[in-house]
This record gives C-alpha cells, structure tokens and sequence, in this order.
C-alpha cells in the first residue's frame, strides 16, 4: 500500500511479486493522478480523489517509475520526473517506483552507471545478490554516488574517476549525488540544491537488487 | 446677467440629473457571465484539444483540462481510456500523440448522433506549393506590381 | 477625324452629362507625394476589401454551427476561393497599415489644426469603424482565435456597464452573436464608414489640403486631382499584387472548429496593445482603448497652436513619439509573453 499525505508518495519505492495489487490511499485533500513514466512493461494512469483509494494489479513484472502529472511533468530525455512549481515539496518531484520481481525481470551479475551532465545514466541498475554496480564519472565535476542508512557505500568520484560497490542483501537502494542534492528523509528522494545542473531534477538513482 | 447665468446653470444641471438618472434607469447588463469551468469530460475535452491545436500547442491548459476531465463524473460520448493515454502523452510533453488521443476518445459523428465531425477538430493549414497555377498568381501579382508602379509613376 | 479629337469629343459628350470636370481642380505638387495620397491609397484599398468581402458574403454562413466549415468548403471547394479569401486577409492588413500611416501623416503635418477639427473628429471615427471592422471580420473567422475576440466582445459589454446593452449576448438573445456581428460587419459598418467617408471627402474638398510645411517654389506643372487619383488608383494596383503574392505565398488556413470557456490564443498584431494591457490590468485595461480614443479626439483642442513650419512641430511630434513608444512597447510586450486566460 501506498498512502499519499501530500504531493508525494510514501513510500517512495516498494517491491512486490508479479500478480500483486498496489492500492495508493490519498490522505491529502488535493486530487493526484498518478501515471507511469513511458515505456514500462504496463501503463497506468489512475486517478485519486482527495480522501480516496485506487489500484493496480501488475501482470507483467518489471520496473515501473511513475509520477504525479499534477504535480510533476516529465523531462522525455532525462527520463526524469521534474517537480512543478506549484508543488509543495517543490524541488521534489512528486514521483515513486514500483519493482515488480517476477520472470522477466532478471538482473545482471554487474551494471556500469555513467554520470555525465550531470545526471546518473541510467539511474536504475538492477543486479542479481552479490552482484556489483560500478559508477564511471565521465563529467568534468565530482560528484557522489551516497546510499542512504548505516553502513552503505559512500563513493566520491572525481572527474574521469570511477568506484564500485557490491550488494549482497537484495532490496531497493536509494541514492544521490551528495554534491548536488540533499536528501529528504521523511520523503525518501533528494532535493536538488540550487544551481545544480538540471535543477529541480535531482541527481539520484536507485539500485534494485533482486 | 448673474441671474441668467446662475439659472442656465441650473437648467443644465439639472437636464444633467435627469439623463444620469434615466440612463441608470435601462436595465442594467448582466455582468459578463464568466464561463465556469465545464464538469463534463466532453467539453473538458475538446477544450484540451483545442489547446493542443494552436501554434504552439498550450500544453499547460490542455494538461489542467485533461486532469479534470479524469475526475469528471460525466463522461457520456468520451473513452476515457484514450484520455488516459492523452494525461501520459501530455506528462511526457508531447502535443501531437496527446492531439491524437483526445480525437480518438471523442466519438465519431459517424457512429452516434451526439458524436462529433472530426473533420473540423483538425486545423487547415495549406503550405505554399510550387504548383503552375501558383506561378501563374505570382506572375500576375508582379504583373499587377509592375502596372500599379507605372500608373502611380507618372 | 483624328483619334485625339475623337477622344475629345467622348469627353465632352460624358462629362456634360456627369460633370466629370468638378474633378479637374487643381490640386498642389506637394499633395500629390505619397505622404499625401495615402488617405485615397486607403480608398483604394478598401475597394479591394469591399470587393472580395461581397464575393465571400456569398458562401459565408454566420451561423456557428457552420461557419467554421462554410469556412473550409471556401478554402477548399469554392475555385478561387482560397485566392480571395487570402487577397481579402492581406489586403486588411495592409489597409489597416497604409491607414495608420495616413493618420500618423496628419498627425506629424498638425493638418487637425484650424478649420479642419471636425474633419479630424471624424477621421477619428473612421479609424475606430475601421478598427470595428478588422475586429468583426476576426470574429467571422469563427476559430479558436475568432471566439476568443468574441468573448471580447461580452467582456466590453460587462465593462461598459450600464451603457454595454448593446454589445452584450443578452440584448437579443435569440440571435447568435456571431450573426450580429456578421451583419455589422457587412452592413452596419460599411454604411457607418460609407457616410463619414463622404463627409470627410466634402469636408477635406472644401476647406482644400492643409498648407505645406516646408516652403517651395511652385512647380513647373500644374497637377489636378485626376493625377491624385490615378497615384491612388496606381498604388491600389500594387497593394492588390502584393495581397495576391502574399496570400499564395503565406496562405492563411482556417483553425478547429471552437471552443467557448478557454484562452489560448493573441489577438492579431493590430490588437496586441489592448492584449498587452490586459495582462497588465486585466479586463480594465480595455478602458486604454477608449483613453486612447479620447486622446486623439482631443489633439485639436490640446494643439491649438499656429506655428508654422516643422519646428512649431516639436512638442506635438514630441507627444505623439510618446504615445507611438508606448503602443510599440505594450505590442512587443504581448508579443513575447504566453497566453494569458484574461476571464477567469
């Protein structure tokens, strides 16, 4: 389950099996409309009244960002959602991930994230237990690749410079380039700083470990 | 002559008076009835797509018509489902896949009498084509140039 | 009998039936310069209009559940109807164009002064039946654009308040006001700028064309009004090319049919002032119209001034730079921003 207190959603990244149902419970008293960013395995677009509940039922594994369109449009090159200005957690986007595990979502021993522009591409690695992501910084600023929570990787990476990380424990891991952003606990996403290249959209990423 | 003059005074505020008073007196025009916002899908709609047919497309109103025609109860002559598609097309910034969405979720006039002529949601918009004819106008317009600047010459 | 003298003797038989020779008065080089024949280039010009608009009137429908598509069947179906549909658009345009230059003219040569203020008032008037009527003929467009100029309509009315009855939707309800303003612009405005054309011609007959600014020496030959005429007829010819040139070379297309309760188009360049104003006050800046109005009617009573030559110009000059600056300024400001919803 999902709840919507206000222009987000918590939380912000859930894993269910293929099959499942996710129900968003909308606590504001502002309408959303969630739809999924193009090309997931499944779309949806739902709408949610202030005070009422919608579901899915996800038929086809795989991994399905989504945002807010009320609140947040979504930058087709980035492949980003980007925060609208009336939001109130304006510069975070009003946006969430559903991970799917099931057959046809299979991750790789290991994945490679470049970050160039500023932006981590592609922001999304999916890798196997044990498998390990390596960050390459092919942009001519540092930047972090920083987990959220005790004991996580914590890279910096200067220009040209690249590092790696292993994951042994499956489940979703946030992170975000510490130069560039902050991040929002209670929401679960980074807040892009001002003067961060591609401002609102933060630089941040997640890691899905099947 | 102060007397007079002080009396045409008065005749003239007073006519003054009397025209104000019943000028006011016509029936006063309703203030500009404001169009609310409409509460069914239909209109919410073509209102979207009409947004979405101007140079260029105002893909902010068209996204804020489409949001409430999601949360319309009436939907009568509107596939939602198409709306849908238009709500994502219009999140991901692209006009022309949300255009085409939103005609086909209006229903053909060819179907059901309520539906519309889809012919007129879709602009004219004729390019210059370098066809004979079009020479032809444009030698006659240079024609017409050529004369008008011998006649006004002399 | 020579060809001249057959000539001549054509001339005589018609003219001493029509009179044609009240027309052969003699008119001063300097009035025959363009500066000074664009007011009958105007004429002209509005020929051209008053033509294709009659040819048009015959397979327009005001109504609008079909207008927009009696529109289309125009564009596509009628033969040469796209041709004078774009000749009757740009020929607007460009009337409008040579009218504001005809103004400004008259304007910078101080010709409002003694004895022509009346004239002035109604070139005035003039001015604004020709704005009415570029207005009118936006509306007949019936597109997103020409609904959007009629919400316009209704909204002046709500301004004008008590006064506004007649250009409010509800004075006659059972008409559409698409069809009203169809017949303004058809009949009730050309019959208003048909009159006050016939009076501004007698007036500007006899009180003669205002003086010459500068000083020259008379010329070698002697020009009458024929030869003002022909300049107007000759550059009539050229306005009508270039409308013909423009109209195959930019065509204008026809919109979607429209739709009430949004605002997402400008107004026409003509326009894009007023349209500035009301992103700045909103629907009072329509009033800027009227002030504007009111300003030009009173330029006779506010330059009363009989200096002559160009330097007892300067400070009308001055006034009107200033309000040319401002109607600029305000246009590029329209221009450059997004639609604005201005009603809701």
């Amino acid at each position: 389950m999902v709840t919507i207190p206000g222009d987000s959603y918590n939380p912000a990244a859930i894993v269910i099996d293929v099959g499942q149902t996710v129900t968003w419970v909308n606590k504001d008293t502002d309408p959303h409309v969630s739809t999924t960013v193009p090309g997931t395995p499944a779309s949806f677009t739902l709408v949610h009244p202030a005070g009422k509940s919608a579901s899915f039922t996800f038929t086809k594994a795989g991994i399905y960002p989504y945002y807010c369109l009320d609140h947040a449009t979504f930058n087709p090159s980035l492949r980003r959602a980007v925060a609208r200005k009336e939001a109130d957690t304006f510069p975070v986007a009003m946006e969430g991930l559903i991970v799917v595990k099931g057959p046809g979502l299979t991750g790789s021993q290991s994945a490679t994230m470049k970050i160039a522009g500023g932006a981590y591409a592609p922001d999304i690695a999916v890798v196997r237990a044990g498998g390990k992501v390596t960050w390459i910084n092919e942009d001519h600023t540092a930047h972090t690749a920083t987990f959220v929570g005790a004991g996580t990787p914590n890279l910096s990476l200067a220009a040209g410079k690249s590092g790696s990380a292993t994951f042994a424990k499956p489940g979703v891991y946030f992170f975000y380039d510490q130069r560039g952003a902050t991040y929002n606990s209670k929401l679960g996403l980074a807040a892009a700083k001002k003067g961060a290249p591609n401002f609102p959209i933060a630089t941040q990423g997640y890691v899905v470990v099947l | 002559m102060i007397r007079t003059r002080i009396r045409s005074a008065a005749a003239g505020g007073a006519a003054a008076a009397i025209l104000l008073f019943g000028l006011s007196a016509l029936p006063a025009t309703p203030a500009a009835q404001l169009p609310a916002t409409p509460r069914d899908a239909l209109t919410l709609v073509r209102q979207a797509l009409a947004a979405l047919e101007v140079s260029p497309p105002d893909v902010a109103v068209a996204t804020e018509r489409v949001i409430k025609a999601l949360f319309a109860q009436d939907t009568r002559g509107v596939d939602m489902p198409r709306v849908r598609d238009a709500a994502q097309a219009l999140g991901a910034e692209d006009a022309t896949a949300a255009a085409a969405y939103l005609m086909q979720a209006l229903h053909p006039a060819e179907a059901e009498p309520s539906g519309v002529d889809r012919t007129l949601l879709v602009p004219v918009r004729p390019r210059f084509t370098a066809t004979p004819a079009v020479y032809e106008l444009l030698a006659a317009a240079a024609l017409l140039i050529g004369a008008g600047s011998l006649i006004a010459r002399k | 009998m020579t060809p001249s003298s057959r000539w001549k003797r054509l001339w005589t038989a018609v003219d001493a039936r029509l009179a044609l020779h009240n027309f052969l008065y003699e008119v001063p080089a300097y009035a025959n310069t363009l500066p000074y024949v664009l007011g009958a280039i105007t004429l002209a010009g509005l020929v051209i209009l008053v033509g294709t608009g009659i040819l048009l009137g015959q397979f327009y429908v005001p109504d609008p559940g079909a207008a927009n598509q009696s529109i289309r069947a125009i564009i596509t179906q009628v033969p040469a109807g796209e041709v004078i549909r774009g000749i009757h658009i740009w020929a607007a345009h460009l009337t409008v164009i040579v009218l504001l230059l005809h103004v400004i003219r008259v304007y910078a040569t101080g010709a409002y002064r003694f004895p022509r203020e009346a004239n002035w008032a109604v070139g005035v008037a003039l001015l604004a039946t020709m704005l009415a009527l570029f207005y009118t003929g936006t509306v007949l467009r019936w597109d997103q654009l020409g609904i959007e100029a009629l919400e316009h309509n209704t909204a002046f009315a709500a301004l004008l308040g008590v006064f506004g009855g007649w250009f409010s939707p509800a004075f006659s309800s059972h008409v559409p006001l698409l069809t009203r303003l169809y017949m303004a612009h058809v009949s009730l405005l050309p019959m208003l700028f048909f009159i006050l054309l016939v009076t501004h011609i007698y007036l500007v007959r006899q009180h003669g064309i205002s003086a010459a600014l500068v000083r020259s020496e008379p010329a070698a030959v002697r020009y009458t009004f024929a030869q003002h005429l022909k300049k107007a007829a000759g550059y009539g010819c050229i306005m009508l090319g270039l409308a013909l040139a423009l109209s195959v070379i930019f065509p204008d297309g026809e919109g979607a049919a429209p739709v009430s309760g949004i605002e997402v188009t400008k107004p026409p360049w003509l326009f894009l002032p007023l349209y500035g104003l009301e992103n700045l006050f909103g629907l009072q800046g329509l009033w800027g119209a009227v002030i504007f109005f009111l300003w030009l009617l009173a330029v006779p009573i506010l330059d009363r001034g009989r200096a002559p030559g160009w330097s007892g110009r300067r400070r009308a000059l001055a006034a009107g730079a200033a309000v040319m600056a401002a109607l600029t300024g305000l246009g590029m400001f329209a221009w450059l921003t997004q639609p604005v919803a201005h009603f809701h």
